[in-house]
């Protein structure tokens, strides 16, 4: 028997513009455009888009590749910044800092060295563990490693942008290859006898019907939960956190509106409060801050107050707030309807991982697009696939609230007593035990990621690796002062990041 | 003796697999910890197949691969060809490496099969090297050549089986593996129901932290200690095998053969000299007599070499239960050439999850869920030959038609036979070519394919793979014979026909 050709889609309705559906019309343009596939993307200009995850990881870079975007290009039109890492501040304990480096501890991944600093980390001249990141040891200058001289060492790196400006940068890369823009709100969801939708109703009376629908319609959902009722899984009870106020301010000190010659910090930076935490992202124009906060330990005015006291410069904007309730829906490709964004789950910033979740969603889409049929295997394998994306990350995010020896706020002591999800139990206890890390192929966070947090928040595991220990630690000692000596090295060659986008790919002031 | 720290290791078994995990943890562990081998009796086929992770293993144990092939009348091995398993008749070659190259950012196989659905097209395989290679009789390593039209392929061995476990066992020894013969009688347990000691035949009592069953489907420990099985009796048939060396074959081929017959299926190894000959087969449907009759009747064969051994039809619940390791991969059906693989996977992993204090129960509970994941993604591929098959001329396949694939199996079916895609762990033995050689080999044709696979003109596309094809056979067409590489690396021994 021959098999068949699919019977095609013939047209995809996008509903929402903003990060996620900009970024879906893109790709989808990218991959399947210029044939028989007509892509819609009906956008409100009334309604307002969340400006999720101005901060990424470096996954991002793959989706910009496969779009065949310039970086610096893209860095210009977007106020955008690198990124090497994330400095956690007060996480833990108060008082206490530690960095997320991206990239590998180390300087191969043959010879993984967190063991052997374990066993010698009380030793003075051991260093923190951050030190053996070639991330940390140029961004705690300020500094980068030049991208195109990327190659030959070990650094790897994400970027700070403004989310609208990269969704409005993808709008004219998807509009160039033939996405229409409708601008109309959607007022109804009419569905088919079988369950399936049918086609969206804007407020001004026109009626789009397609093959395929993706739902990027924020928070509510509009077709994968209003229309189709696909269900919530809520994550309140482990991350209490359902409400962020955010407010842009000035780069400290600015000469130009841009941000100051001489110092701009390559990483975001998280620092824990009371009722939740604080990001500072450094774009070029600004600098993006918000407190993430959970309603039941804090007011809004209090969360507004206390963020409003803690910028660099003077704010740029009034505070707004945004409501959300963690987790994910139950499914996020449901009949003929896949959810991207926000409409398919929600996951604090702490990590960055909106847009990651975002570009994810659209490559197992892309992997797995289906025909007219909608097969249910295919959906099944979808959905298996997106949704263990949302659970790892979720169990790392809940990995840093858990583990603190904070007893001055009530959040802190609930998040360290709360029942973790089990998946995340067994990951802490083997970490524990062993200082193992267990490795997920799923899971965009790799060991390096999970020791930096995990150690960075001084758990500390009750055993040494047999294999490590049995060795002199005068051997371990030495071959880890090598490692940090060639590493500096290393990071010789790093310029001042606000010297290296000024050259490249300075923006224009606001 | 406290179990910990881990002082001694003692290891039960005799054949390659054996000395490979001992081999391993004398090198790696170096004077912390001391290897104890108790050499058993083994019964193994006199041949093994390998796979092409062992290039791992030999760069980690420092072992030169012309010399090793040297001593072990080694001859290489691309792949298995198949015969007669979806339909008598029928054949196909499982390659190691690639298949095509991926396009518009699809896996080469969708576009392979649109240009299939428009009309004819080169068969599968003629888009593997290591498949053209094994019909055209050539053998190359991988070259790395970004100019060459061939996919990616790897290779691994077919090795004598006794003088590649002697060779691992000369390597064992020198980096300080002790070895003494006997067979275990009994075991001691402590309170905690760990395993003390051993007692052998002889009464002799080997103490040691940690214990590792390489025994096959023996089992020694296993059985002593009462792991409990999985029982895959309904999925895997076949339960013996029986074996003859053979005198060598005059093509000297760099693959093995599995074809299926009327109650399981006959391999072929190729060695240097010789080889060896035997099936695989189903004790509810032949017997040893028969079977051995057969075998002896092949050409060349000599009577006085048979043998026979069990199979495992399953795996056991726990692969680490209380101190004791079991490595069972030897006694899986071998069509995969997976043993070694196995072995060496086992004991990679438990050097990852080492004991770090006296129960070590987290790192025990995920070394027995990766190696649980691992036996069932062999397991199903192994299934596949026997449930994608429309042989219905013996009571043996009659039989397959009545059961039902595992449950994981039926789920991959089901993604594939809808449009194509498959679900492949990332660590896979077997890979996605890999399945989808036998997926396509067993004739398993999926409805349909990726719609992304209709970026380019067809016409264009069908050119384009009738050169690629062409292409593949010219370059492969260059390369030299097995016997003529094997004599430039100087790896030939004398008296090779």
């Amino acid at each position: 028997m021959k098999p068949q050709p699919p019977d095609r889609i013939r047209s995809i309705v996008i509903v929402g513009g903003g990060t996620a559906g900009w970024m879906t019309a893109a790709a989808l343009a990218h991959r399947i455009g210029d044939r028989s596939c007509a892509i819609t993307v009906v956008e409100s200009s009334e309604i307002g888009t969340v400006g999720v995850g101005e901060a990424t990881i470096p996954t991002i870079r793959h989706f910009n590749e496969m779009l065949g975007l310039d970086e610096r290009e893209f860095l210009r039109a977007t106020q955008g910044t690198l990124k090497l890492g994330i400095e956690f501040h007060d996480w833990g304990r108060v008082g206490h800092r530690y960095m997320h480096p991206f990239g590998i501890p180390g300087l191969d991944m043959e010879s993984p060295v967190h063991q052997r600093w374990l066993s010698v980390r009380a030793q003075p001249d051991a260093g923190a563990f951050e030190d053996y990141f070639l991330n940390f040891i140029v961004a705690k200058r300020d500094r980068v490693l030049p991208p195109a001289n990327n190659s030959g060492t070990f650094t790897t790196y994400a970027y700070h942008f403004d989310a609208g400006l990269y969704a409005a940068f993808l709008r004219r890369n998807a509009e160039a290859r033939g996405v229409v823009r409708v601008d109309g709100k959607v007022v109804n969801v009419e569905l088919r006898d079988d369950g399936f939708i049918a086609a969206v109703h804007l407020a001004d009376g026109r009626r789009f019907e397609a093959d395929l629908f993706v739902d990027c319609s924020g928070f509510r959902g509009l077709l994968i939960e209003e229309a189709l009722k696909t269900g919530y899984e809520d994550w309140t009870h482990w991350l209490p956190c359902d409400r962020a106020v955010a407010v842009p301010c000035a780069h400290a000190d600015v000469i130009s509106s841009n941000y100051r010659e001489g110092a701009l910090t390559p990483y975001t930076r998280s620092t824990a409060r009371a009722a939740g935490w604080q990001w500072r992202i450094p774009l070029q124009h600004r600098i993006g801050n918000g407190y993430v906060y959970a309603s039941r330990f804090i007011s809004d005015d209090e969360a507004a107050a206390t963020l409003l006291a803690n910028l660099d410069g003077p704010a740029r904007a009034d505070p707004r707030v945004l409501k959300f309730v963690t987790g994910r829906r139950r499914k996020i490709w449901s009949r003929n309807c896949v959810a991207i964004g926000l409409s398919a789950g929600f996951l604090e910033p702490l990590e960055s991982t909106s847009i990651h979740l975002i570009q994810k969603s659209i490559s197992y889409l892309l992997e797995l697009f289906p025909d007219r049929r909608f097969s249910t295997a295919l959906r099944d394998e979808f959905n298996r696939r997106a949704l263990a994306e949302y659970d790892h990350i979720r169990d790392f995010v809940v990995l840093h609230y858990h583990v603190n020896t904070r007893d001055d706020a009530p959040l802190w002591r609930h998040c360290r007593e709360m029942r973790i999800p089990e998946s995340l139990a067994y990951r802490l206890d083997f970490f524990r035990n062993s200082g193992r890390v267990l490795r997920y192929p799923a899971d965009p966070f790799a060991a390096p990621n999970w020791l930096a947090v995990l150690l960075g928040q001084e758990v500390w595991p009750a055993n040494g690796d047999p294999l490590v220990t049995r060795h002199d630690p005068e051997k371990l000692r030495a071959e880890l002062a090598e490692i940090r000596a060639k590493l500096a090295r290393l990071a010789e060659s790093a310029s001042p990041h606000s010297e290296y986008l000024g050259r490249h790919c300075r923006a224009d002031p606001e | 003796m406290p179990a910990f720290p881990i002082r001694v290791i003692a290891i039960v078994g005799g054949g390659a697999s054996a000395w490979m995990a001992a081999a391993t943890l004398s090198r790696v562990l170096g004077a912390s910890c001391a290897v104890r081998v108790i050499e058993t009796s083994i019964e193994e086929p006199p041949a093994i197949a390998s796979m092409p992770s062992l290039h791992r293993l030999f760069r980690l144990l420092g072992i030169d691969e012309v010399a090793l092939m040297r001593a072990t009348a080694a001859t290489y091995r691309i792949g298995v060809e198949h015969r007669d398993w979806a339909m008598i008749g029928d054949r196909y070659f499982q390659g190691f490496g690639a298949v095509g190259a991926p396009l518009l950012s699809v896996p080469f196989h969708h576009h392979w099969l649109r240009a299939n659905a428009a009309g004819d097209c080169a068969s599968f395989e003629e888009f593997s090297a290591a498949a053209m290679m094994a019909r055209l009789g050539r053998f190359s390593p991988p070259q790395r050549d970004p100019h060459s039209i061939l996919p990616a392929h790897s290779y691994a061995w077919h090795f004598d089986a006794r003088a590649l476990a002697a060779s691992f066992r000369a390597a064992a020894l020198r980096s300080g593996a002790t070895t003494l013969t006997g067979e275990v009688a009994a075991i001691e347990l402590g309170s905690r129901g760990d395993i003390d000691a051993l007692r052998l035949v002889d009464g002799a009592r080997i103490e040691a932290g940690l214990f590792v069953d390489c025994s096959g489907a023996r089992a020694t420990l296993a059985g002593l200690l009462g792991a409990t099985y999985e029982d895959w009796s309904e999925c895997l048939p076949c339960d013996r095998v029986s074996w003859i060396q053979c005198a060598g074959a005059q093509a000297l081929p760099p693959y093995s053969e599995a074809f299926a017959t009327a109650h399981g299926w006959r391999f072929g190894i190729p060695l240097q000299i010789g080889g060896a000959r035997g099936e695989v087969w189903s004790s509810d449907h032949a017997d040893e007599d028969s079977v051995t009759a057969g075998l002896a009747a092949l050409p060349g064969a000599d009577a006085s070499s048979s043998g026979t051994a069990r199979l495992l039809r399953g795996r056991p619940k726990e692969f680490w239960l209380h101190n004791c390791v079991l490595l069972p991969g030897d006694a899986l059906d071998p069509l995969e050439g997976s043993a070694l693989h196995l072995a060496q996977s086992g004991v990679t992993r438990l050097l990852a999850h080492f004991p770090v204090n006296e129960s070590s129960a987290p790192d025990r509970a995920e070394y027995n869920r990766l190696t649980t994941e691992e036996y069932d993604r062999v397991r199903d591929l192994l299934a596949l030959h026997y449930h994608a098959t429309s042989r219905d001329d013996s009571p043996f396949w009659r039989r397959r038609r009545d059961t039902r694939p595992p449950v994981s199996l039926a789920n991959r079916l089901a993604l594939f036979s809808d449009s194509a895609r498959l679900a492949i762990a990332e660590d896979d033995h077997c890979g996605q070519d890999g399945w989808l050689s036998v997926l396509f080999g067993q004739r398993v044709m999926p409805r349909s394919f990726d719609p992304l696979a209709e970026g380019a003109p067809l016409d264009s596309l069908q050119r384009s793979l009738g050169a690629f094809a062409a292409g593949i056979r010219d370059a492969v067409g260059k390369l030299p014979t097995q016997r003529e590489f094997l004599e430039r690396r100087g790896v030939a021994v004398g008296g090779m026909t």
